[in-house]
């Protein structure tokens, strides 16, 4: 059976007591309509986050248009009694890049990592508030955590290949469902492979084992292996950190030739990279979703002084 | 910033290292270094040590030149020749009982005398083992005796004068003996003493032809020829009263059969060792065996040839010491050694004469032999016509060539045995003459005379450290070291024929109760029996280690894990003495009296884990996520469950299948009777389950898992998850139950057609066995395959954990598609750790396996391993002797196992690391 990893549902219900406060605050918000307030940029946002105050986040206008694939409402996350994600709430839109910015610790990947529930592995996590995923709860009782992320795909910072055949790590998500027909695994092999830009290289080598690739081509053969899996959204989380800049300049050409086809969520260190290869980006901060809304305006004229500072180096 | 500060931190490193830095690394390198070859050293000289112990086990014998002496001898050929222990004197006594001693060194006779004047001596006998000697006289009484060497010191102080000027090594003639100045200082004197007892009357009225005598340890037997044909055989007891200290003789009388209006005088007659049986033999070869158990009855067992070879003649022939194993020589050149054997009979005929089989013809008792072809013959029999049926003779034992020593050109002239071991020198009519050692075959040494002139008589030296022969007119010694005559890489490694046994045999029996035994040294029983042990400890130690590792590392919570693996490692450590003897004097005699309940536990305590499981799944869902923590003690809970209902299976299954009593059933064999058909106990049924229901379950796991599942599938995938549940249910009772009728089936089917389990892997229960064995020395093993596997296991990268579960896998098919290849190194090595630890372990067989050396896959008997052995038999062993050795031998090979094993979990270890590597 398939449910070896699932939290209790009724833990939900308990965050910590130390931030108790922190959680029926966030209440208030209506998590599905996040609205743009036209407050006054303040200069010390960042002083009343170190503060613990409660901080709205920005989204834009032109978010509001979009069709969403993942809502995320209310969202709060605890490692043990350190709260790590405070009330986010975003709408990663369908068939668009969606870019994750923020210094390192700012709760990105957790966020990224919590969409798929890979969290669940680690111990002592608690979590309130939820997600949805074209409209089906993701943390809601009784969600069949495998079947939630068979409608994902994730690619990972680092490569990671299982030590198997090319062939046999694009058709893993195939195999594991059970399917046997030898045309069908070859056809999709073929298309996720020339989907993630991968096929010209490996197409005589597909029974060699997928560790013998090169760096570059090992994240493009998960992004394949990702892409076989027909996700609905697919996760990546700083795909290109460990990599030289002629493989990252590939990897980036496929995410903006994967876009209006996958909706991808993707976590960067690189603001040349999100503003380069995404529609929308949201930036983080100490847990929080400081400022979201479409990439050029993030890049050219955030509202917020924060992201700005940030966006141009000031800072981060 | 202040000027004066020439850096950033404000102090300036120093460029130089300083030389207390450099002392120490140098103490540091030199200490690993020496540390390093020290431990390369040590293993090494360990290995050397015992090669070193070992090699003189292979080594051939050696003979020094001979130390040839002229000696007035009778020119008669002697009855018997001997000598001293030191090799100083010779002596030889002539049909005419002249008794001669002489020195081996010059030849010069020291005593010559007549030991009977009157009546005439007519037959005469000597037993080197004893030193017991047997005369006939033409008054037809005998006398017995005693001829051997005495040895006595005279302090240099009391010594004669003449005899005070020695120098050491030095030796003078003296009073009818030698004496010699040891490095001592003293001077021993040797000389040969003849003690001869009363005369008593044996048969009336006739000489005596032939004579021997036979001794035991309260009584005398002799057997006497009378020239006119009386076959006597005598046996005199000694009872010696306690109270008064008289003793009194009573004497037993019997006459054998023998008609010499049929028969010639015969040239040699023989009595065996315990008395128990007479050999009489011809000139032509032939030779009749009285069995003389019974001294009121005695009957004629059988009658053969030893003599095969057409145109052959019997020229000599001797016991081997013990008086059980005879030794033929003949005029073709061939010694073959003889005993007798006492075959398992296969049938008994109509007329109640009992037949046996075998492979191994021997020629002369061909006359006996039953054509496979006899209507009388069992079918079964009749089936196996390769292997020849015979008739056994009348005692139900019969005498087997077992040993062809040699085969020459030239004619035996005269053979010799040890006094101490089975070494045999047999002297041939070209002058040479050879020695052997009779069970191994081994050729030791070939000697021979100057001039071509056949040695008519050859002893070996009571110590066995030489031989002594004569020619007509010469005497001629050599020092011979035999070494390790016993030995052979075939005798170590091979079948052996010892003396008694029914067909060469791989035997390991050291020690014996009796000065004539021969010590059995085939490494093979210990060496089956090492691997026995590690196998089914594996069976059971490893599947649990395995799985419990998979468990606890993926499935797991890391916190319930960081309790459960502390756990488990203290388990290693339980000193495995303490395990052993648990094992023996409780688990064991506990077991004993559950068997059938254990063999159902172990197909109970899985079944109840699934039913759990699947009733598991049938709970809804919320209660099933809601408790999800509670699965753990459930489990643990399932275990004694299982227990619990095999404890009440167990009677009902022993009811079924092993005729209530499986004990009895184990035990029960067919004679090939028809009432043995109609036996509770003929049906193998139960036997043949132990195997067919694991094997069923894996088919029928296979067979649901590859045509049943996918055609459920699509179905399935539209239920909701109750009805998929209970479908899980129905689905694995429906296996459960298919699996046990196709093992019935099974089984059913092998016994009907005549397979028995019985005599293979299961067989005559012992109550320290290897499943008891299995059973603790596995708990042994668990811990350390556990802690290794689990430790690989987790080696995994985390990333591929993530990366097979973020492709929305399952735990259980990211452990087994993705885990556990790739941990698969280390779980091979663990198992190969585990192998080596099994193969090594000590106490624990020691005290449990029960440590008999039988070469059988029984599970329910006991075996030797080679560890336990060294341990039993090592403080016993006499240093440097053959068994000393061969205990080495066998640590080296045990040395070499685990060696061996290691050296490959090692390899796959690196082989397999190199490719993590890249992870």
């Amino acid at each position: 059976m398939t449910r070896m990893t699932h939290k209790m549902p009724s833990k939900q219900d308990q965050p910590p007591t130390g931030h108790a406060v922190e959680g029926t605050a966030s209440a208030e918000q209506p998590g599905a309509s996040p609205v743009a307030i036209p407050e006054p940029v303040s200069n010390n946002r960042l002083a009343a986050i170190a503060r613990g105050e409660n901080v709205t986040s920005l989204t834009h206008d032109a978010l509001k248009k979009e069709v969403p694939v993942v809502e995320v409402k209310n969202f709060n996350l605890w490692y043990g009694a350190k709260k790590a994600l405070f009330d986010i709430n975003m709408l990663i839109p369908k068939g668009k890049v969606t870019a994750l910015i923020g210094p390192s610790g700012c709760g990105k990947s957790t966020l990224l990592r919590s969409v798929n529930r890979l969290n669940d592995l680690i111990d002592n996590i608690q979590i309130k508030g939820d997600m949805l995923l074209n409209d089906d709860s993701i943390y809601g009782p009784g969600v069949d955590v495998i079947e939630l992320r068979k409608r994902m795909g994730m690619v990972f910072q680092k490569s990671n290949p299982f030590p198997m055949s090319i062939f046999e790590n694009v058709v893993y998500s195939l195999r594991i469902d059970g399917e046997r027909n030898r045309r069908t695994l070859e056809d999709v092999c073929e298309r996720s492979l020339r989907g993630a830009a991968l096929w010209e290289e490996v197409k005589d080598r597909l029974h060699e084992s997928g560790l013998s690739l090169s760096g570059g081509q090992q994240q493009r053969l998960c992004i394949a292996r990702a892409i076989a899996a027909e996700p609905e959204v697919l996760l990546m989380d700083e795909p290109c950190s460990a990599l030289d800049p002629i493989a990252t300049g590939k990897i980036e050409d496929l995410i903006q030739a994967l876009s209006g086809e996958y909706s991808i969520l993707i976590v960067t260190h690189n603001m040349q990279q999100a503003s380069r290869s995404s529609d929308f980006t949201a930036f983080m901060y100490l847990g929080r979703v400081i400022e979201y809304g479409p990439t050029l305006d993030i890049f050219t004229k955030p509202l917020c002084r924060e992201t700005e500072d940030y966006v141009t180096g000031r800072f981060g | 910033m202040n000027k004066d500060q020439t850096s950033f931190t404000g102090r300036t490193r120093e460029r130089k290292t300083k030389r207390s830095v450099h002392f120490f690394d140098l103490v540091a390198r030199t200490t690993i270094t020496i540390g390093g070859l020290m431990t390369v050293v040590a293993v090494f000289t360990v290995c050397i040590f015992l090669v070193w112990v070992v090699l003189p086990l292979f080594t051939s014998a050696s003979a020094s030149a001979p130390q040839r002496s002229a000696v007035a001898l009778a020119g008669e050929r002697p009855l018997f020749i001997g000598s001293d222990e030191y090799r100083r004197l010779g002596w030889a006594l002539y049909p005419d009982s002249t008794l001669n001693v002489f020195r081996l060194d010059n030849g010069k006779t020291i005593v010559n005398r007549k030991l009977f004047e009157s009546p005439k001596m007519t037959a005469a006998v000597y037993s080197t083992q004893f030193a017991d000697a047997a005369f006939g006289f033409e008054d037809g009484s005998v006398r017995l005796g005693r001829i051997s060497f005495g040895t006595s010191f005279i302090e240099s102080a009391d010594a004669e004068p003449g005899l005070r000027e020695l120098k050491t090594g030095e030796v003078v003639e003296h009073n009818g003996g030698l004496v010699e100045k040891v490095p001592s200082g003293q001077l021993r004197e040797l000389a040969l003493s003849v003690k001869l007892e009363e005369a008593v009357p044996a048969i009336e009225g006739t000489p005596v032809a032939r004579i021997d005598a036979a001794r035991g340890s309260n009584n005398m037997v002799f057997a006497v020829l009378g020239q006119d044909g009386q076959l006597v055989i005598e046996n005199v007891r000694a009872r010696r009263n306690i109270m008064t200290g008289k003793t009194t003789f009573t004497k037993q009388t019997a006459r054998l059969p023998f008609d010499k209006s049929t028969h010639r005088l015969p040239m040699f007659l023989r009595l065996a060792g315990l008395g128990d049986n007479v050999f009489v033999a011809w000139e032509d070869g032939t030779l009749v065996r009285y069995d003389t158990r019974n001294l009121a009855a005695p009957v004629v067992a059988e009658e053969m040839d030893l003599v095969p070879e057409p145109g052959g003649s019997l020229t000599a022939l001797e016991f081997l010491i013990g008086k059980a194993t005879l030794v033929s020589g003949d005029s073709v050149g061939n010694v073959r050694a003889w005993f007798r054997v006492k075959p398992e009979p296969v049938a008994t005929l109509d007329d109640g004469k009992q037949v046996i089989a075998t492979r191994d013809l021997p020629a002369s008792v061909a006359s006996r032999l039953v054509h496979p072809s006899a209507q009388t013959l069992p079918q079964h029999l009749r089936d196996r016509a390769k292997e020849l049926a015979f008739m056994p003779s009348n005692d139900g034992s019969m005498l087997v060539p077992a040993h062809l020593i040699h085969t020459g050109k030239a004619g035996v002239v005269a053979l010799a045995s040890s006094a101490r071991t089975r070494l045999l020198a047999a002297s041939y009519a070209d002058g040479s003459a050879s020695l052997h050692q009779v069970t191994s075959e081994k050729h030791l040494a070939t000697v021979s005379s100057d001039n071509a002139a056949p040695f008519t008589s050859i002893a070996i030296t009571p110590k066995d450290d030489g031989l002594v022969a004569v020619t007509a007119a010469s005497a001629y010694s050599w020092a011979v070291d035999v070494g390790y005559p016993e030995t052979t890489t075939l005798s170590l490694l091979g079948k052996v024929w010892y003396e008694g046994y029914e067909k060469p045999e791989h035997i390991w029996q050291s020690v014996g109760g009796t000065d004539d035994f021969e010590p059995k040294l085939g490494l093979v029983p210990l060496i089956f029996g090492t691997l026995k042990a590690t196998i089914y400890s594996l069976m059971f130690g490893v599947p649990i280690a395995l799985l419990a590792a998979i468990y606890t590392s993926e499935f797991l919570s890391p916190r319930a894990r960081g309790q459960i693996k502390p756990a488990i490692e203290m388990m290693a450590s339980l000193p495995s003495v303490v395990l052993g003897f648990i094992a023996a004097l409780v688990i064991a005699p506990a077991v004993e009296g559950v068997v059938p309940a254990l063999l159902c536990a172990l197909i109970c305590v899985p079944l109840v884990f699934l039913i759990g499981a699947y009733v598991w799944q049938l709970l809804p869902y919320k209660i099933a996520l809601g408790y999800g923590h509670a699965r753990f003690p459930l489990m643990v809970l399932a275990f004694p469950l299982g227990l619990w209902l095999s404890y009440i299976v167990g009677p009902w299954v022993e009811h079924w299948f092993f005729a209530g009593n499986i004990k009895l059933w184990l035990n029960w064999a067919p004679s090939g009777t028809p009432a043995d058909l109609d036996s509770a106990y003929h049906s193998a049924v139960g036997g043949w389950m132990l195997l067919f229901v694991p094997l069923s379950a894996a088919l029928v796991g296979f067979a649901i898992m590859q045509f049943l599942n996918p055609m459920i599938r699509p179905l399935a995938s539209t239920w909701d998850r109750k009805r998929a549940a209970l479908m899980d249910v129905v689905k694995f009772l429906a296996a459960a139950a298919a699996t046990l009728v196709l093992a019935l089936f099974f089984s059913a089917a092998l016994s009907a057609i005549g397979f028995d389990a019985r005599g293979s892997f299961i067989d005559t229960y012992v109550q320290r066995n290897a499943m008891v064995v299995g059973l603790i020395m596995g708990f042994a093993i668990i811990p350390i395959v556990y802690t290794i596997s689990d430790d690989a296991l987790n080696s995994v990268p985390r990333h591929l954990r993530s990366a097979s579960l973020g492709a929305g896998a399952t735990q259980w098919q990211t452990t087994i598609r993705i885990i556990v290849p790739t941990a698969m190194s280390g779980l091979f090595s663990a198992v190969m750790i585990g192998i080596g630890r099994a193969v090594g372990e000590t106490m624990i067989v020691l005290m449990a396996a029960g440590n008999t050396a039988v070469l059988e896959w029984n599970i329910f008997s006991g075996f030797r391993t080679l560890s336990a052995n060294i341990a039993v038999e090592l403080p016993e062993a006499v240093k440097n002797s053959t068994h000393f050795r061969t205990l080495f031998l066998a640590a080296l090979v045990l040395f070499a196992m685990t060696f061996v094993l290691n050296t490959i979990a090692e390899m796959v270890r690196l082989r397999f690391r190199k490719r993590a590597f890249q992870l």
